[in-house]
């Protein structure tokens, strides 16, 4: 193989390759320094052949070699080298042979074109054998002390290449493996320092020596409010950041006992004094040979916040004395509380089997559906009959609106029993009967009398006692009025004043009351101006009593004026009546208060015009509850004119008055 | 003799009032306080026309005139309903009354009430 060669291409190399299926050796032993050696073998001792071997795992293989290649295909020769080369290693001593024909060893291969063989180890310093210088003639050669020598010269030199290159290559192994290490460290670290600035949890990394903070991430900026500039450097203690120093103290202690803590619930208080709730962990680590604290702090501030809300609105619903109801809009029940159990005798799971049509009494599917999709739309509120498990009943005032829930559309509705309330209703009801009853029957024979007296006065034409009769009249008439009046509060209060809704003329009932009126206030005249097109739908009778208070208001507070106007207007939405006169007015400061129940203007007037002051507070209650307004325009000194609204669109729905 | 009137309340003061009135005007008056009284009255009198008052102690005027209309006997009595209740317009009507006469009252309405019952009688 001449020298200048690519080491690559050697076979001989192919093999050590092979054999040693590394690139550690191939990097450290050039083949062609160990080629030089060979060459100079070749050259000093005046030989065709010349190789050198070294001893790997494998045995000794062929490193390089000079003359070989001719013959690389001749195995013998090989072969034969091979076994020189191991009785050397096996010796550890030179083999000179001069004639290795006779060798009975390599008579089975004989080898015709090698008869001379001379090997000396390779020994390192130590004396470990390193491999195998060898050279060999094609001619039988009696081997010199100079020849000898000269093996010996250069296997020395060989050696120390070799060792050199041996040690070399621990040595760049070593710093590969060393390398290696670096990079896995390396990456390990920027891993960690990813995950430590990148995590959604807080991070930091507190000196276990003195509690100081060394590191912390962005999400502990972001969450805390402090910036790193502000925490490094400083201790948790020193940033106020442990709302209860107990928790710190026990985190502290568990972590010298245990080397780390997992998700302990603390409170932490932020830059800006709102607290954060959070799962505490932290391990000793050691970073640059010091013991440090690694802390996680995962803020749950959220969570238990909706877990608090949650509880609160369990709680809401689990005390509250109305039933509270999660219905479907199938009619199905997924949630009933407390109150519900307890108010229709079932128990949980058989009133979340059951539908909202097993709770109502008898009452058709269309009733229930529609009043669903009301409830589902813009809120309900209405009253029905509810149904217990043993078949008795209640009435409820149910609230039902529609909400979405996991998905899913429900309806949410709130139930209140109301039997008390009902029977309460009923007891009023019973008590403005009653006192209707007591305080009218006495009036009522009083009034009779009077005038069964006056039928007999008649005839004894007695003048006096007629006009004393004349004024007893009156007085059981005012009496009457003013318990009417009473009644009519105590319906209002009760909120039971009934109205019977009909279409009919309010002119006509303006020009009856007028024509009633106007006998009694013979001071006065009343004059109707206007009129109206379409019939009104209304409580006749108590529009009626509206329209007559505001006359004999007019007549009573005008004692010096001979005229009272009453205006009927028609417009697209309303019929208009106003009342005008022409007497004291109201102040400004009173005009708002006189619809007051029992409001009376203070001062002289009060003897002047006596009453409870109940006309006008019962004519705006009867007035607003027709969808109207009642209102004044008055000017102390000039008159009064009290005007009344009733909307016409009240005409669609004539029996239903709300 | 004028037609018969039977005056049920249970304020004699009432009863009176009423029973002096119609014999004013020519009417043959029976005046009860006691509603229970009202099926042996009718029995025996068969008075033309009914002046009932609604709540009377004990016994309910709109009980009273239901039993009226339903017996074959009794039905073609009209029966004037008179009362101070909020309600006694609609009360009336649902007990099937021929007239409603609020309380108070004036006695020319009575006489009227009366006066077109005994006729249509």
């Amino acid at each position: 193989m001449p020298s200048g060669e690519t080491a690559n291409s050697s076979p001989a190399h192919h093999a050590a390759r092979a054999a040693d299926g590394g690139d550690v050796l191939e990097s450290i032993t050039p083949a062609g320094t160990l080629d030089r050696w060979t060459d100079r073998a070749s050259r000093l001792l005046h030989v065709p052949m010349a190789c050198i071997s070294v001893i790997e795992t494998s045995g000794a293989v062929i490193q390089s070699g000079v003359g070989l290649v001719e013959i690389a295909s001749e195995t013998g020769l090989v072969s034969s080298f091979h076994l020189f080369i191991n009785r050397v290693v096996a010796q550890g001593q030179p083999v000179l042979l001069s004639d290795t024909r006779p060798d009975s060893s390599i008579a089975a291969s004989p080898e015709p074109r090698m008869a001379a063989y001379a090997g000396v180890p390779l020994l390192a310093t130590q004396g470990d054998r390193l491999g195998v210088l060898s050279v060999a003639d094609h001619q039988p050669r009696a081997w010199t002390a100079d020849d000898l020598a000269l093996l010996q010269d250069l296997a020395a030199s060989i050696s120390a290449h070799l060792e050199r290159q041996t040690l070399m290559g621990a040595l760049q192994a070593a710093q590969q493996e060393t390398e290696a290490a670096r990079h896995a460290l390396k990456r390990s670290e920027t891993r960690f320092a990813k995950t430590f600035s990148l995590s959604p949890l807080i991070l930091t990394i507190t000196s276990a020596a003195d509690g100081r903070l060394i590191d912390v991430n962005a999400t502990f900026e972001r969450l805390t409010g402090y910036t790193r500039e502000e925490a490094l450097g400083r201790t948790p203690v020193e940033l106020d950041l442990w709302l209860n120093p107990v928790d710190r103290e026990q985190g502290l202690q568990a972590l010298r006992n245990n080397q780390s803590i997992s998700n302990v619930e603390a409170e932490f208080r932020m830059r800006n004094g709102q607290v954060m709730t959070a799962l505490c962990s932290a391990e000793v680590i050691e970073i640059d040979g010091q013991p440090c604290v690694l802390t996680v702090l995962n803020d749950i501030s959220e969570r238990k916040r909706a877990e608090d809300i949650l509880q609160r609105y369990q709680l809401l619903s689990e005390r509250a004395r109305d039933i509270v109801l999660f219905v479907r809009r199938d009619g199905h029940i997924i949630e009933a509380n407390q109150a519900a159990i307890e108010a229709y005798g079932y128990d949980r799971d058989t009133l979340l089997s059951l539908s909202i049509y097993d709770l109502r009494a008898p009452v058709t599917s269309v009733e229930i559906e529609a009043q669903m999709a009301r409830a589902d739309g813009s809120g309900i509120l209405f009253e029905t009959v509810h149904r217990r498990r043993d078949g008795s009943t209640f009435p409820v005032e149910v609230s039902s609106i529609g909400a979405d829930m996991g998905g899913e559309r429900v309806l949410l509705s709130i139930l209140r029993d109301i039997t008390d309330r009902k029977r309460l209703e009923r007891q009023k009801d019973e008590f403005i009967a009653v006192a209707s009853h007591e305080l009218k029957t006495p009036l009522t024979s009083a009034k009779v009398f009077a005038q069964l007296l006056r039928k007999r006065l008649n005839r004894l034409q007695d003048e006096p006692a007629g006009r004393y009769l004349d004024k007893t009249e009156q007085q059981i008439d005012k009496l009457t009025e003013l318990v009417n009046d009473l009644l009519d509060v105590s319906r209002i209060e009760a909120g039971r004043l009934e109205l019977q809704a009909q279409a009919f003329s309010l002119v006509d009932c303006v020009h009856q009351i007028v024509a009633d009126i106007q006998p009694t206030a013979d001071a006065h005249g009343i004059v109707i101006e206007g009129d109206l097109a379409t019939p009104v739908v209304g409580d006749q009778d108590r529009i009626g009593q509206v329209i007559l208070n505001l006359l004999t208001n007019a007549v009573k507070y005008s004692p010096g004026a001979d005229t009272v106007i009453v205006r009927l207007e028609d417009t697209p939405d309303q019929v208009i009546v106003s009342v005008q006169d022409f007497g004291i007015g109201i102040p400004p400061s009173d005009q708002a208060k006189i619809f007051d129940r029992f409001f009376r203007v203070d001062g002289t007037r009060e003897r002047t015009y006596p009453g409870l002051g109940l006309g006008l507070y019962i004519s705006s209650e009867i007035i607003r509850r027709h969808g109207g307004q009642l209102w004044v325009i008055s000017e102390p000194g000039r008159g009064s004119t009290f005007t009344f609204s009733l909307p016409k669109h009240l005409a669609a729905t004539p029996s239903s008055l709300p | 003799m004028g037609k018969r009137i039977l005056v049920v309340d249970d304020d004699p003061s009432i009863a009176e009032a009423i029973s002096l009135t119609l014999e004013d005007e020519g009417y043959t008056v029976q005046t009860l306080h006691d509603g229970k009284k009202v099926w042996d009255k009718v029995d025996l009198w068969t008075p033309d026309v009914i002046i009932l008052d609604i709540l009377m102690s004990g016994y309910d005027g709109r009980e009273i005139a239901r039993r009226l209309k339903e017996h074959q006997a009794t039905r073609q009595i009209p029966i004037v309903i008179s009362s101070a209740h909020p309600h006694g317009a609609s009360m009336a009507q649902e007990a099937g009354a021929d007239e409603f006469l609020p309380k108070p009252f004036d006695i020319s309405r009575l006489l009227d009430v009366v006066a077109r019952c005994a006729h249509s009688a």
